[in-house]
């Protein structure tokens, strides 16, 4: 028989701490919000808990990266709409340039409206946003192109090119060219700076002895007859030009400066993809050499150059060439269908990114309800339960506070 | 007349044996609550009765008989063994699972998910210095719930190595008692009802402690044995257990890992493999079993390390096979994480990233792509590439893996303490029932006792009379 002295057996206490511990369990679920706290409270969740949050958190950045590229499309869609404009003025201005009754002062004045509208035109390639050059391709951090200062022409014997100091200093040729079987050969050559610098035809020479020592054949450096230095060759394939920071008065860019009146101050790649939500990429921007300063294969400018048309255009109206007016007029449609091209790419890319940012809304959503039910207090249930712990707990107390203590002592005389 | 006196020498005798019985009683009253106490039962022999032979009877005290039933205490001993265990690992493993997040938004996860939130935002913008800084403070504090997750389980095994000492230390202190005790038992207390009840209650508490078998001897004494092997009490002599840690050897996968845990039997055998059950039991299988999982010890790096090691290999081997600039020559990215990788087992406490490193030193991309590394830093966390993989998980599934396998453990021994604590109860309220003390059974033999008292006390009386009749006839 069982000692009358108590009423709490160990069995009674071991039950009600685990009905305390149960209060306490769903207490704490209901306070939180959150139905799993720990590992043991539900093992087999926690894998698609965390997986399911752990998407949740990449698709959110995924949405402000899309958000950001979409701030960025959409300054680059207007800034290009301003630079549509402008082109319109300059072919109107073109026009009234053409015009054999245009006197030689009111095409200078031309050339003034022209010279401004081509400042815009830089202004607008060196856009930015929040501190970036969002036409600087994979350098946001560099200004894309700065107005040159006046050019000189290869030809002029008094013009000195290739300053710096040497041998640190150089100007550097990259040709791309095919060789006597037909493959695909790229040489450099320099030529070294000097500090009084040289003569353009002086740095052709050099330029050629280099070819010729590199053994590059059907490539040949000359000065062109609007001054710049130009590759010709069957077998050439493309130039591209470099130079130490030191140097000055670099062939490169007053090649650049008399043809296009612009100096290119960084040529970056545009390789930085965005991914959205499922992992689906876009090539997001162009860069402002892919929209303004359209190139051939060997450097030269491209039909649809929007530098050189303006600058060739400022170039006549200053020079009062009737002809040459015409001439520059006449490549003002293909600047215009590059500056389309331009403008469609981004309206893509506009809708590229609406489209997965609507997607990552809708995967949010979607990961959000997944997770929920996993981890989330179901409350009205959690509720209940404690209710019911709550109840079964005060019934088991006054059911033994109940119990009858006494013994057979407590009758004995 | 001779017969009236004998009959009065009977009576007076009968007091003496009754008042006996009725301290027993009292004395099974005043223990009734005290622990491993058994109710104690009077006997009484009769007198042999041959009134034609001169030979008057009555009654002498027989031996206190004990309502001791060695099964019910061993089943009492099983059951705590079990209990001990089971609470033992229960505990410890709440501990143990209360260092790892399981939320997502904190710790090791919810550091994960902002090191892949700050590499997607880079890669989103490659050259941006801030997004470059902020990669830095998110591989800092990655590296922090490392640390931490890597201190919070060190801690514990530090405090599980504490509270082994603690219960080596209790076993010893059970195993001197009882050996005392047998010595008493041996010197003729052995029939003690009250040095009885502190032997069992020692091996009952000693139960709860270590899985012990116990075996009477002849001499009444107890012969107790660790896993029904290694001696701790035989007769007067105690064997105490005592702990080492064992250094790993030099040959061993992980030498220099923190040791495991070894239980040695006074003369220094190694007992480990006995201590199966009890809080011993559980406590050796917790430091030894699942706190090497996680951090690791001779023969394994550990979880936790592992997935220390698998990250920072990763994003390091991504990053340095980036390129900062084209040159020439390439000028490659550089590492982001350090860890110490003489000790394996300590990749996750010696986390950190690399001091030496600069914003402007990571690589975004390579030379045919300015974001690619970015890109595929980015998608570490839930990445399917087997690159990005550690036994063929992710990094998220890995860590789930770790943390659910601990969860699992404590939910199951959370259960198996409840039912092992309903087991225990049930197993001492039969003993109870067996061989308890019950109040109403005392006071019915008390008021029996008292009777025959009485009845006797009135014997004496009468006789007393008629004596004192007998000698007023003789005086006339």
């Amino acid at each position: 028989m069982l000692s009358g002295l108590s009423g709490f057996n160990p069995g009674f206490l071991a039950d009600l701490n685990a009905t305390e511990k149960r209060i306490s369990q769903l207490n704490q679920q209901i306070t939180s919000g959150v139905r799993v706290n720990q590992a043991s409270d539900d093992p087999r969740a926690i894998a698609s808990i965390l997986e399911t949050q752990s998407e949740i958190d990449l698709t959110t950045q995924a949405q402000k990266n899309l958000q950001q590229a979409s701030t960025v499309a959409a300054t680059a869609d207007g800034a290009l709409a301003s630079a549509a404009s402008l082109l319109d003025q300059l072919r109107s201005l073109a026009a009234q340039g053409a015009n054999t009754a245009t006197s030689a002062t009111t095409r200078l004045s031309l050339a003034e409206q022209v010279k401004a509208i081509e400042e815009q035109l830089v202004a607008i390639a060196n856009t930015q946003v929040q501190g970036r050059y969002i036409f600087g391709g994979d350098d946001t951090a560099t200004q894309p192109y700065t107005i040159s200062a006046p050019a000189k022409n290869l030809n002029d014997p008094a013009a000195l090119f290739d300053k710096g100091t040497p041998p640190s200093d150089s100007e550097s040729f990259q040709v791309t060219y095919t060789d006597g079987a037909g493959l695909v050969q790229n040489a450099t050559m320099s030529v070294a700076a000097t500090v009084t610098g040289i003569s353009g035809s002086t740095f052709v020479s050099q330029v050629n002895t280099a070819l010729t020592t590199s053994g590059v054949s059907g490539v040949t450096a000359q000065i062109g007859t609007d001054g710049t230095l130009q590759f010709t060759g069957s077998n050439l394939l493309s130039v591209v030009h470099t130079l130490t920071p030191g140097v000055t008065q670099a062939v490169a860019e007053n090649n650049a400066s008399l043809t296009e009146g612009v100096i290119q101050n960084s040529a970056p790649a545009n390789t930085a993809t965005l991914y959205n939500a499922t992992g689906a990429a876009i090539l997001p921007g162009m860069t402002a050499q892919q929209i303004f300063d359209a190139r051939n294969a060997d450097g030269s400018p491209a039909a649809g150059n929007i530098f050189r048309a303006v600058h060739a255009l400022r170039q006549a109206l200053e020079n009062n060439d009737q002809a040459a007016v015409q001439a520059a007029a006449g490549t003002f449609p293909s600047a215009v269908a590059q500056l389309g091209q331009a403008t469609t790419y981004y309206g893509n890319t506009q809708s590229w990114l609406e489209q997965s940012a609507n997607d990552a809304s809708s995967r949010l959503i979607t990961l959000q309800q997944t997770l929920s039910p996993l981890r989330d207090t179901d409350v009205a249930q959690a509720a209940t339960d404690l209710t019911s712990a709550q109840t079964a707990m005060q019934a088991a107390l006054a059911a033994h506070g109940s119990l009858n203590l006494r013994s057979l002592f407590d009758y004995l005389g | 007349m001779s017969s009236l006196f004998a009959a009065l020498g009977t009576a007076t005798n009968a007091l003496d044996v009754l008042e006996k019985a009725i301290g027993v009683v009292q004395n099974n009253v005043s223990n009734a609550n005290t622990p491993g106490y058994v109710t104690q039962t009077p006997t009484f022999v009769a007198r042999p009765f041959d009134p034609a032979g001169n030979v008057w009877g009555g009654v002498d005290s027989g031996a206190v008989r004990d309502a001791r039933d060695i099964y019910a205490e061993q089943a009492v001993w099983n059951s705590s063994q079990q209990a001990g265990w089971a609470s033992e690992q229960a505990s410890s493993l709440a501990a143990l699972e209360s260092v790892f997040d399981v939320s997502g938004a904190s710790g090791i996860p919810g550091a994960l998910s902002q090191l892949s939130a700050a590499f997607s935002g880079w890669s989103a913008n490659p050259t941006d210095a801030t997004a470059r800084q902020q990669v830095l403070t998110a591989a800092q504090y990655f590296s922090q719930s490392f640390n931490q997750a890597s201190s919070g389980a060190e801690t514990i095994r530090s405090q599980t190595d504490q509270r082994l000492a603690t219960t080596v230390g209790q076993i010893n202190q059970y195993a001197a008692q009882i050996a005392t005790i047998n010595g008493q038992i041996r010197q003729g207390a052995g029939a003690d009802a009250g040095l009885q009840s502190q032997l069992y209650n020692a091996i009952e508490q000693l139960s709860g402690l270590a899985p012990v078998t116990v075996r009477k001897e002849s001499d009444g004494t107890a012969t107790v044995l660790l896993g029904g092997q290694s001696p701790l009490v035989i007769g007067q002599k105690a064997s105490p257990l005592r702990l080492a840690y064992p250094a790993a050897g030099a040959t061993d996968p992980y030498p220099n890992a923190a040791p495991d845990a070894q239980l040695l039997s006074a003369d220094g055998h190694d007992v480990t493999a006995l201590a199966t059950s009890g809080q011993l039991g559980g406590l050796i299988a917790f430091r030894n079993m699942a706190i090497p999982s996680v951090l690791g010890d001779s023969q394994q790096q550990g979880s936790l390390n592992q997935l220390a090691q698998g990250v920072a290999d990763r994003v390091n081997g991504l990053l340095t096979s980036g390129q900062l600039s084209a040159g020439p020559p390439p000028v490659p990215g550089v590492a982001l994480f350090s860890y110490s990788a003489a000790s394996p087992t300590q990749a996750a406490a010696t986390l950190d990233v690399n001091p030496s490193i600069t914003a402007a030193q990571l690589a975004a991309g390579t030379a045919s792509s300015a974001n690619s590394v970015a890109s595929q830093l980015a998608a570490l966390a839930t990445s399917h590439n087997a690159a990005d993989q550690i036994n063929g998980l992710n990094y998220t599934d890995f860590y789930s893996g770790m943390v659910s396998g601990i969860g699992q453990q404590a939910a199951s021994a959370s259960a198996t303490s409840e039912a092992q604590t309903q087991l225990l109860t049930q197993a001492q309220n039969l003993r109870a029932q067996v061989s308890g003390v019950s109040l109403n059974d005392q006071a019915a033999l008390l008021m029996q006792f008292q009777q025959g008292y009485q009845a006797a006390a009135q014997m004496i009386t009468v006789i007393n009379n008629i004596t004192q009749s007998l000698l007023a006839m003789m005086q006339r």
